[in-house]
């Protein structure tokens, strides 16, 4: 479904990061992690995801610096961005932030797949 | 004597302060004030009252929470009680009784009126709108009487007037002393409140990073199994992390339910002998089974510790909570060094880090219940702020000691943590 697709998971806790990157691996997709809004930025100084699933509350760089050093610099633009977080108000972060969408920790991975199948749209329908 | 402007206001006016005296049957509060408030047209009402059985502020029933623009009932009354307060004693000629009032007008025609008898008044009661033709007549009523009281004082003997004067100054001392301390246990009401927002907040997002690993855990290792890989090494894998989650649950919710006992009394200990360097060494290197390079942790013996008389799992939840304290709050990495030592007929652990350190004037604020340093919470390192708070709870039901030492921000930190030596050797 989603063969040769890439995707920048961006999470603080390690076990979600490493059990998402594992699933998503499996589903064909191929994903960068990183710890942090700093990590992240690093990672797409040379590698174009076509989604980035984003935290927003991480230590060193938080989601709301990450979004700001990434428009500045101009990383990536027009990549979609998936929020997950257990923020309050997560659509209005959405707004704020220029995200495509959101979800609200604790998520099904279900439904990440589907959301980001939706963001990233049909490849197909791209060439 | 003193005359309100109408008689329909002159009515109301007494009924308000009648309703002090009905008001001191406390089943018939609500429903007199509700009443009351009826008849006078107003659309809300809030009766305040250091009555036990109807403790803070409450809305009568059917009224709202807050004023129509918005503001709450507790911002208008500090917004009245800083401008245009009147106070004064009000005669009520229907039944020629003296009441203790103290009125705040607002230009809106809002009326904030403190009921009661001598000595003090029991009810605040906030009616709105009130009808301006009221609030006004209250203005004059106050000015009336202070005009009248003059008067009076012109033509009576000095000691006669100092007398009146002092009874005056003291009543409306009384009065003034009850508004200021109505103020500050409005003000603690408020505090409380956004402690507890706070703390709700925090919990429902430290218990859900655990519960996302976990949901989105088992339901990759679903798929796993329904593709036959149920086994493989990247199942167990994501199987350790999900161990981990539930893990970290557990002992999120252990606090809570620590924090719970705590509030009934002490926690129950079970003591023995405990040797502390083994505890700190077992802790240690547990933790350095998943700590990444960007760390190094070391434990040091400076010389021969003394054990312990403790509960050895409580004992070990401290030694962990500070570990985990030194990993968490270094989110760059560095050095964490655990050292031991005999100190003082005890055993001295400290415990050493390089991270984000504690800001000056906020060593002690961390072992408060959900209390946390303001750059922890800036810089959205998890945490509920319970871990300190049980440290020292334990610690001291131990006998011994625990505190924080930091030079400031980014400067890392030292927890120490004091135990009385049980009566045996060093080891």
């Amino acid at each position: 479904m989603f063969s040769g697709r890439r995707v920048l998971l961006v999470d603080d806790d390690d076990g979600i990061r490493e059990m998402l990157a594992i699933g998503l691996q499996d589903e064909g997709l191929d994903v960068r992690a990183a710890r942090d809004g700093l990590q992240a930025l690093a990672l797409l100084a040379d590698w174009h995801p076509d989604a980035i699933v984003l935290d927003l509350m991480m230590p060193t760089m938080d989601g709301w610096m990450f979004r700001d050093e990434q428009r500045r610099h101009g990383l990536a633009p027009g990549v979609p961005v998936v929020i997950v977080s257990a923020a309050l108000d997560l659509d209005r972060h959405v707004e704020l932030l220029g995200a495509a969408t959101s979800l609200v920790k604790p998520f099904d991975f279900a439904a990440l797949l589907a959301t980001l199948q939706r963001v990233m749209g049909d490849p197909e329908s791209l060439t | 004597m003193s005359s309100l402007n109408s008689q329909g206001s002159h009515a109301l006016l007494a009924e308000l302060v009648g309703l002090s005296r009905w008001l001191a049957v406390p089943e018939r509060r609500l429903q007199a004030a509700r009443g009351l408030a009826q008849r006078l047209g107003a659309d809300d009402l809030l009766l305040f009252t250091h009555d036990p059985e109807i403790e803070g502020v409450l809305p009568a029933p059917g009224f709202a929470r807050t004023l129509p623009d918005g503001r709450s009932w507790r911002a208008f009354l500090s917004a009245v009680q800083t401008h245009g307060t009147y106070h004064g004693e009000l005669a009520v000629p229907s039944d020629g009784s003296q009441q203790s009032v103290l009125g705040v007008a607002a230009d809106d025609g809002t009326l904030v009126v403190l009921l009661g008898g001598a000595p003090l008044p029991e009810e605040v009661l906030v009616l709105r709108p009130l009808l301006p033709m009221l609030a006004a007549a209250l203005r004059g009523e106050v000015a009336t009487r202070s005009a009248t009281a003059q008067a009076v004082l012109a033509e009576q003997s000095n000691a006669e007037a100092e007398a009146l004067a002092l009874s005056l100054d003291r009543a409306r001392a009384r009065l003034e002393a009850l508004a200021h301390e109505n103020g500050r246990l409005y003000r603690e009401a408020q505090e409380a409140v956004r402690a507890r927002d706070q703390f709700l907040s925090i919990a429902s997002h430290e218990l859900r990073t655990p519960l996302t690993g976990m949901k989105s855990g088992v339901q990759i290792l679903r798929r796993m199994h329904d593709r036959g890989e149920g086994s493989s090494p990247r199942a167990e894998q994501v199987l350790q992390r999900v161990e981990i989650a539930v893990d970290r649950l557990s002992e999120l919710t252990q606090d809570l339910l620590d924090v719970a006992s705590l509030r009934l009394g002490r926690l129950p200990l079970h003591l023995q002998s405990v040797d502390l360097v083994h505890l700190a060494k077992h802790v240690a290197g547990e933790r350095r089974e998943y700590l990444d390079a960007r760390y190094t942790l070391e434990v040091s013996v400076v010389a021969p510790t003394p054990m312990v008389l403790g509960d050895p799992t409580r004992l070990e939840q401290v030694a962990a909570n500070v570990l985990d304290n030194a990993i968490k709050y270094s989110p760059a990495g560095g050095n964490i060094s655990v050292l031991l030592e005999p100190h003082d007929g005890g055993a001295l652990l400290h415990v050493r880090d390089s991270g984000i350190g504690v800001p000056i004037g906020c060593v002690e604020t961390i072992f408060e219940p959900f209390g946390r340093a303001p750059n922890a919470q800036r810089q959205h390192v998890p945490g509920m702020g319970l871990g300190l708070f049980l440290c020292r709870q334990i610690v001291e039901q131990h006998a011994g000691r625990v505190w924080v030492e930091s030079p400031g921000e980014n400067c890392g930190t030292t927890v120490n943590v004091w135990l009385p030596a049980a009566r045996e050797k060093c080891v």
